[in-house]
């Protein structure tokens, strides 16, 4: 059986298919590039041999392999099938992905008889950080002044909401696309509450649209509790906090209108985005809106860099809610991941040198005990 | 006890992953958690699309210019539910090949959201001006690795770069010659020394195969800029972005940070 053959005509082959390791097993993943497909099928074979099985088919574009022999190197490959049996056309082959011995259910192998071997170190790592964490939680308990370095996107959300007040527009908040069970989010959510805070005292409207139905549920509440902290319950608009699609450019769509039709005086972006982050940014420039964005999406930080006048930077998104509560105790939170930073830092530095006398013969085995501590601490 | 619950339930819940993850034996939380979610958002969808209908048929109500837009949408809905539901009765799924349903899908969905993401590539254009502009050592830095990424990654980028090059070296020396006639003295040595190192670094890119080599330079240039300082700073801030997870979870899960509930 020739599997690379391609049966007439009209459909289009599934890019080459993801995998990923994951207990023991293999999570296959494709995306789907032709609509008109019935059905996939998904075949195997072990690296460096022509023998193909088939593993299973499926509607879906995921399908898990749970039948892997250890220390074995697996490719795979996607048949997708048009309305007819006959017709179908397949994929390249998957990157080779192999089960390592210990990773194999019972052959797992655990430190003190419960904990999993290759995850020792992140353990290690969390029990270090958490340390520290507490730390300085204590301190500013115990009324130790902790200073952190001013975030300027958070300073200017007063400003932008002032200027919009000014300009009697409203103000519009953008989530990213992913769901509340994503960190972004959650401190996305605060934010909306304080900028609602923040509105209601002004009196000026706050559009929220949503892309996901459970964030619209939370920015529901965080919009209403807000200005109920302002003491302003009467400003809360229900039909300014809507629901628009779970569709990515269709939300784009949704999104652009509103800041066409409406102009707002500030806008907000904060949450994860993916590659609609430049359309609607750049649109919020073009209406004449001071943007405020912040996310922890690597890619799209130097379109929200390039196109918003101030950006929350990765960590910085996290950090707002504590930074905006400006209570002591929270911000001592804060303190511990610059330590961390500092500390992680010194050790890179420290490695670096080592690693460096270590080519030229100096120190190996100084280099060698160094990167043990480093792999088992995490690093 | 409006709080204290769901910090309660999302410190247990919280530890209950924390500890599924150190102990794989146990199960996988990951796929647990994925059902629950699923099954809550599903029941979260329907109040989304009685938020999206509600917020349409009130502004249809109100009326004005911009009813039209709701009705627009109202219309596609459910154009597009009672099509999908027909299609799904007579085909037993909408997607199938026979199904018109997969027509309309095909050719007014799809190409209604490839324009959309085609829009990207003139939104970047109107960004990269504006992030280019040469107003600071920052945006000047950005423009020159910039440029040579560019020329890097296009194919000719190499020789466009050497024209590019040679312009570029021969309008600032032109003007600096220009500059030390306006002067005397020391100030017009020192415009005229820098006019003439700038139109010097010109000549041996007359001589073919050191132009050459100096187009086949930046090709890996620009790799080096994306593998190197370009990595460096992404993992600057992947380094902060994993503190900064693990510390807004550690405030979430033990409820110090309670600013996104009520």
């Amino acid at each position: 059986m020739n599997l690379f053959l391609i049966a007439q005509v009209f459909i289009i082959p599934v890019n080459q298919p993801s995998v990923q390791l994951e207990d023991g097993r293999v999570i296959i993943h494709w995306s789907k590039v032709d609509t008109s497909v019935t059905k996939y099928e998904v075949y195997r074979k072990a690296e460096g041999s022509e023998d193909v099985v088939k593993i299973g088919e499926t509607t879906d574009t995921i399908l898990i392999d749970t039948t892997l022999k250890p220390g074995m190197a697996y490719l795979y490959m996607v048949r997708s099938f048009g309305p007819d049996d006959s017709t179908f056309v397949d994929s390249n082959w998957s990157q080779p992905v192999a089960l390592k011995q210990e990773k194999q259910g019972e052959e797992r192998e655990y430190v003190l008889g419960i904990i999993a071997k290759e995850r020792f170190p992140v353990l290690i790592f969390l029990l270090f950080f958490g340390f520290l964490f507490f730390y300085y939680y204590n301190q500013a308990r115990m009324g130790k002044e902790i200073f952190i370095r001013r975030l300027a996107g958070l300073d200017a959300i007063d400003e932008a909401v002032g200027r919009s007040t000014e300009m009697g527009k409203p103000v519009v908040f953008v989530h990213g696309l992913t769901s509340l069970d994503d960190p972004n989010t959650i401190s996305a959510v605060a934010i909306l509450k304080y900028i609602a805070k923040k509105v209601a005292m002004y009196e000026i409207d706050l559009i929220v649209p949503n892309y996901d139905p459970l964030v619209l549920l939370a920015s529901k509440e965080a919009v209403k509790e807000g200005m109920l902290e302002a003491g302003r319950p009467d400003v809360y608009k229900e039909e300014n906090i809507m629901f628009l699609t779970t569709q990515q450019f269709g939300y784009a769509a949704g999104v652009n209108g509103i800041l066409v039709r409406e102009k707002p005086g500030a806008t907000f972006f904060m949450g994860y985005f993916y590659a609609e982050s430049l359309v609607m940014a750049e649109t919020a420039y073009t209406v004449g809106s001071i943007s405020i964005a912040g996310t922890t999406a690597i890619t799209q930080l130097p379109f929200f860099i390039a196109a918003c006048d101030y950006t929350l930077i990765g960590e910085e998104m996290y950090a707002a809610s504590a930074y905006l509560s400006r209570n002591p105790v929270e911000i001592g939170t804060i303190k511990s991941e610059d330590v961390a930073k500092i500390l992680i830092i010194a050790a890179i530095i420290i490695g670096s040198i080592l690693a460096t006398l270590a080519q030229f013969g100096i120190a190996e085995d100084l280099f060698n005990l160094y990167k043990t501590l480093w792999t088992v601490t995490g690093g | 006890m409006q709080t204290t619950l769901p910090v309660l339930l999302t410190f247990i819940m919280g530890m209950f992953m924390i500890i599924m993850f150190f102990m794989p034996q146990l199960g996988t939380a990951e796929s647990l958690a994925t059902r629950w979610t699923t099954i809550i958002w599903g029941f979260a969808m329907a109040l989304g699309i009685d938020s999206l209908l509600l917020n349409h048929f009130r502004k249809i109500r109100k009326g004005g210019t911009q009813a039209i837009h709701s009705m627009a949408l109202i219309v596609a809905f459910f154009v597009t539910l009672i099509w999908g539901l027909y299609a799904w009765w007579r085909y037993g799924n909408p997607f199938d090949a026979q199904s018109s349903f997969l027509w309309m899908f095909r050719y007014v969905y799809l190409p209604l959201d490839a324009t959309m993401f085609a829009l990207l590539a003139f939104f970047i254009a109107s960004a990269a001006y504006r992030a280019f502009r040469a107003r600071s050592m920052e945006s000047t830095l950005l423009l020159i690795a910039a440029t040579i990424v560019m020329m890097g990654r296009v194919p000719l980028g190499g020789v466009i770069f050497v024209a590019f090059f040679i312009a570029f070296m021969l309008i600032v020396g032109v003007y600096f010659l220009y500059e030390s006639t306006k002067y005397i003295g020391t100030d017009r040595w020192i415009r005229l020394i820098v006019g003439l190192f700038f139109l010097s670094t010109i000549v041996p890119l007359f001589v073919p195969s050191f132009a050459k080599a100096f187009a086949n330079f930046i090709p890996g240039l620009a790799d080096w800029i994306m593998q190197v300082p370009n990595i460096a700073g992404q993992r600057g801030i992947g380094l902060g972005l994993i503190l900064g997870s693990i510390a807004f979870s550690l405030r979430v899960l033990f409820g110090i940070e309670r600013g996104y509930l009520r």
